[in-house]
């Protein structure tokens, strides 16, 4: 079977089950009001429709019978498809309905998502298909920003909220970010340990494994109880902002958190290099400090990046959890459409933290290549999460 | 000049080295020889106490090796093993030079010496740069040996290194450790289970089996003791064949001939041959021709009568 | 020697008593608890500690037992295509829909099934799919190829030699997949109290809400003793 095709297919399957009668969106007076069904008909004229359509249809008749070149201008084209859609959609007005056109919104609906998620699988094939599935999201971030797209309730909520949103991402970015860096350090230390010292392997590993199988609400609000005794007994805590909610809590859970992949990753790469490559260090006279310094663990680098990767990309989703014990971040917002049953506020806290969590996924993966690569090292990116 | 007194070690209640003696006088190259956990390996890490024995003592040059600490003898000696164990992260250049650096030699000495040993074991000067991960096994086997005299120790301790290499390159890497061996004249102890590789380098072989040496001695002279169970188990019946390998026609001769067989091959072609005879041209353009004779009457040049 | 049939795992025992001992117990010394932490007695939350637990229990166990179900069948089928790209499509995707935080799928599931249990439970199934699915996945492609050989070379046919032969062999991969996706729904189904549903998250929730550190007690340990259970009980 010709590669990309099964994605083609199913993505192509997708959009085609987009376009039958599931909604597109909603339309809604305003935030509380009962929506009123998008469809896809509604969305763009008949014209586009029978664009898009045609386009279709030529794309497969390529995946089925011209060679591949013709069809990746095609799948470019279609990139932005979903974006323009999405100014379609905020764009729709309904009939015989009164409304405030500053109030009133329009969120997403599932078709829509199909759409989106069918488009993506679509242009994933063949060449350049990363690129075109990061210029499609690109192209849909535009469309959000572009003011074309006001009426979307996505929009409306982070209009509402500009200067919050600002500032709590980069409190969620800060919160999820530091208290990863600053377990780098006690992490790597716990993994040398380990090895070091093969008795107090079992205990140092069932201590990090604790924090990763304890659910993390639970951890959160339990650490809420030490600290909150903490600021009252010692009030100048209190002034430095370590109190029973806020950041403090959230900050010492995350920080838990992130020791476990730090320090089995460190184990697994130093554990893991070529013994060979030890014994001729010694054997060259490297007393045990120079043999560690300058071979043991620049060798062990590429596990130790990915294990710091593992503990970022985590931290970033877990954080969400600091906005129910007061310590903000994108969380806040999250919660807080939870509760107002706004769900396109929800989904203003979300999208950031799925592509964040993706972008440092990302860097980190190029780090860990590059690192791979000057070292000429060949390190097995086994995730020993316990 | 090593000596070893009375070494023992077990692991567990396996012997493995049974109160071994054994000199190595300077400029030696020594073979220990025999099958799999005969203690060879043992032996050769108790020279530079990757092994520490439980008993016995190990002399270099009159001085017992545990009177310094271990860093500073594993810097004097030089080790080859099979798996070579290049640094992944570190050059050509960068792998060669480790010793010399923690010698603290100056920059243009290291450069010097790196030169000429890649020179010396045949490694293009290009390869500097390289990564180990970009060289063939007999390649990066040569950098090891570089690496190895880069510190121009006296002693070179070698595990097995040829056993990763294919058999065509290993003979080539063979003869040029042999030719480098010439002209450097280290003491060099060298571990194989390979007869034929220990006929080719070994100005003596140790024939060990269960922690003990059974035999030292010249590779000629263990041909004079056939009659003994060990040689002809370890060695092979067949040995007085194998260590054809060790000359050549010049050898026979005593004088130079333009064709360059080793003895084996010279036997080779007199089975081919009907009258069981080989003419070979020497330098002088002279014909000659060799038979079976002339190869006894040169292998027992040396008995006693 | 006498060759013992079940060795007793202390841990194990140790962690299913302690949780009895506390889903049970809780009411008896929950006054002594209090008055250690300083706190009042405070609000109590109008469903028993026993009754939450087992409100737990449930979702977990059914959100579960569909993944189970759906990955094992998805697992086996995209093994028998033997398609690579399905296979790397299918990883792929799981690995992007873990990124996704757990909340906002929650949340999306709010628009079909409304506020309570509903949402709860299709985020549970989706995120108990991926490490089952992955590890199905991994766990049949990591079978010594001569083994499949093997089987066919008796007469099997592929079927017959998924279910005979390489779904057992995989069989401590998946356990491990399940065990992940056990611990994972036991947390996750905490966070379901925010939007309405049962279970252990409720007292904890509202503990925090009302900075009630015995509420917060409650349920905190009786979840961390369940998810600590779970893992031990699966460990292979």
């Amino acid at each position: 079977m010709k590669p990309g095709r099964i994605s083609f297919v199913t993505g192509g399957f997708l959009v085609f089950l987009s376009w039958t009668l599931l909604a597109w969106g909603e339309f809604k007076i305003n935030r509380v009001s009962r929506g009123i069904t998008i469809r896809m008909m509604d969305v763009i004229p008949l014209y586009g429709w029978i664009l898009m359509i045609a386009i279709f249809i030529v794309s497969f008749w390529f995946e089925l019978y011209r060679p591949k070149i013709k069809q990746t201008v095609l799948l470019w084209i279609l990139t932005i498809a979903p974006a323009l859609c999405l100014i379609g959609i905020s764009g729709f007005v309904p009939s015989l309905t009164e409304f405030d056109p500053n109030v009133a919104r329009v969120s997403l609906g599932i078709g829509f998502y199909l759409f989106l998620g069918g488009i993506l699988l679509m242009v994933s094939k063949g060449k350049g298909g990363q690129t075109r599935i990061v210029s499609t999201l690109v192209w849909v971030f535009v469309a959000l920003g572009s003011g074309f797209a006001d009426s979307l309730g996505l929009i409306r909520e982070y209009n509402n909220l500009q200067d919050v949103f600002v500032r709590e991402l980069f409190r969620h970015v800060t919160l999820a970010l530091l208290s990863a860096c600053l377990a780098i350090l006690p992490g790597v230390m716990l993994g040398y340990a380990s090895l070091r010292y093969p008795k107090a392997k079992e205990w140092i590993f069932g201590f990090v494994h604790l924090f990763q199988v304890a659910p993390t609400l639970s951890l959160l609000a339990l650490m809420m109880i030490p600290l909150t005794a903490l600021s009252r007994a010692f009030p100048f805590l209190a002034d430095l902002g370590i109190k029973g909610i806020g950041f403090a809590p959230a900050f010492i859970v995350l920080f838990l958190y992130s020791l476990l992949p730090i320090t089995s990753n460190t184990y697994a790469g130093l554990s893991q290099t070529d013994p060979f490559v030890l014994e001729s260090a010694t054997a060259l006279g490297m007393t045990e400090k120079q043999k560690f310094r300058r071979i043991w663990f620049p060798l062990s680098l590429p596990a130790i990046f990915a294990g710091i990767r593992t503990a970022m990309t985590q931290n970033i989703g877990n954080t969400i959890l600091a906005g129910l014990v007061g310590g903000g971040g994108m969380g806040a917002l999250i919660f807080l459409g939870l509760s107002q049953s706004a769900l396109d506020l929800v989904l203003l806290g979300t999208i950031p933290v799925v592509t964040m969590a993706l972008l440092i996924d990302a860097i980190f993966a190029i780090l860990e290549k590059t690192t791979i690569k000057r070292l000429g090292v060949k390190y097995d990116p086994h995730r020993t999460i316990g | 000049m090593i000596r070893i007194a009375q070494l023992v070690k077990n692991y567990g209640n396996i012997t493995a080295l049974d109160r071994v003696d054994l000199t190595i006088e300077e400029g030696e190259c020594v073979v220990l020889i025999g099958p799999s956990g005969c203690g060879k390996s043992t032996l050769l890490r108790s020279i530079n106490r990757m092994v520490q024995p439980d008993s016995g003592s190990v002399y270099v040059d009159e001085q017992d090796i545990l009177n310094y600490p271990p860093e500073t003898l594993r810097r004097k000696i030089g080790y080859c093993i099979q798996n070579v164990g290049l640094f992944p992260h570190y050059t050509v250049y960068e792998n060669i030079a480790v010793v010399p650096k923690m010698l603290k030699w100056s920059k243009a000495k290291i450069e010097e010496r790196v030169d000429f040993l890649m020179d010396l074991t045949g490694l293009p000067k290009e390869y500097k740069t390289k990564k180990p991960h970009e060289l063939s096994g007999g390649e990066a086997q040569r950098v090891g040996v570089c690496r190895a005299l880069a510190a121009d120790p006296d002693i070179l301790l070698m595990d097995e290194p040829f056993g990763a290499v294919d058999p065509m390159t290993r003979v080539k890497i063979q003869t040029a450790f042999r030719n480098i061996q010439k002209e450097l004249k280290k003491t060099v102890v060298f571990v194989t289970h390979d007869v034929e590789e220990a006929v080719l380098l070994a100005d003596k072989i140790a024939v060990m089996q269960n922690g003990k040496i059974l035999g030292y001695d010249t590779p000629s002279n263990f041909a004079l003791h056939m009659e003994e169970e060990f040689v002809r188990s370890f060695l092979g019946v067949d040995y007085p064949v194998k260590l054809l390998k060790r000359h050549n026609i010049d050898d026979l001769l005593n004088q130079e001939s333009d064709s360059k067989l080793t003895l084996n091959e010279l036997l080779a072609g007199m089975l081919e041959s009907p009258n069981g005879g080989v003419t070979i041209q020497n330098a002088n353009g002279s014909k000659q021709t060799l038979y079976f004779e002339d190869l006894t009457h040169y292998l027992h040049k040396d008995d006693q009568v | 020697m006498i060759r013992r049939k079940f060795r007793i795992d202390l841990m194990l025992t140790f962690y299913f008593i302690a949780l009895l001992l506390w889903v049970f117990g809780f009411e008896s010394f929950k006054g002594t608890l209090a008055s250690l932490l300083g706190s009042g007695i405070g609000l109590v939350s109008r469903t028993s500690l026993p009754v939450l637990t087992w409100q737990h229990i449930q979702l977990v166990a059914l959100a579960s037992s569909a993944a189970i179900l759906v990955s094992l069948l998805l697992g086996m089928i995209v093994h028998l295509t033997r398609n690579e790209e399905a296979e790397s499509l299918v990883m792929k995707l799981g690995s992007i829909l873990e990124t996704i935080p757990s909340a906002a799928v929650i949340a999306l599931s709010i628009p079909l099934f409304g506020y309570g249990n509903g949402p709860v439970l299709m985020a549970l199934w989706v995120y108990a799919i991926l490490p089952i699915l992955r590890n199905t996945i991994v766990g049949l492609q990591s079978i010594n190829p001569s083994i499949q050989d093997a089987a066919t070379g008796i007469g099997m046919s592929p079927l017959q030699r998924l279910l005979k032969i390489e779904m057992p062999l995989a069989r401590p991969m998946i356990l491990a997949g399940i065990k992940t996706a056990l611990v994972i729904n036991i947390s996750l189904a905490t966070i379901g109290a925010t939007v309405g549903a049962g279970g252990l998250g409720v007292p904890i929730i509202a503990g925090i809400r009302s900075y009630d550190p015995l509420l917060v007690l409650q349920g905190s340990i009786a979840v961390i003793l369940m998810a600590l259970l779970t893992e031990r009980a699966l460990r292979s």
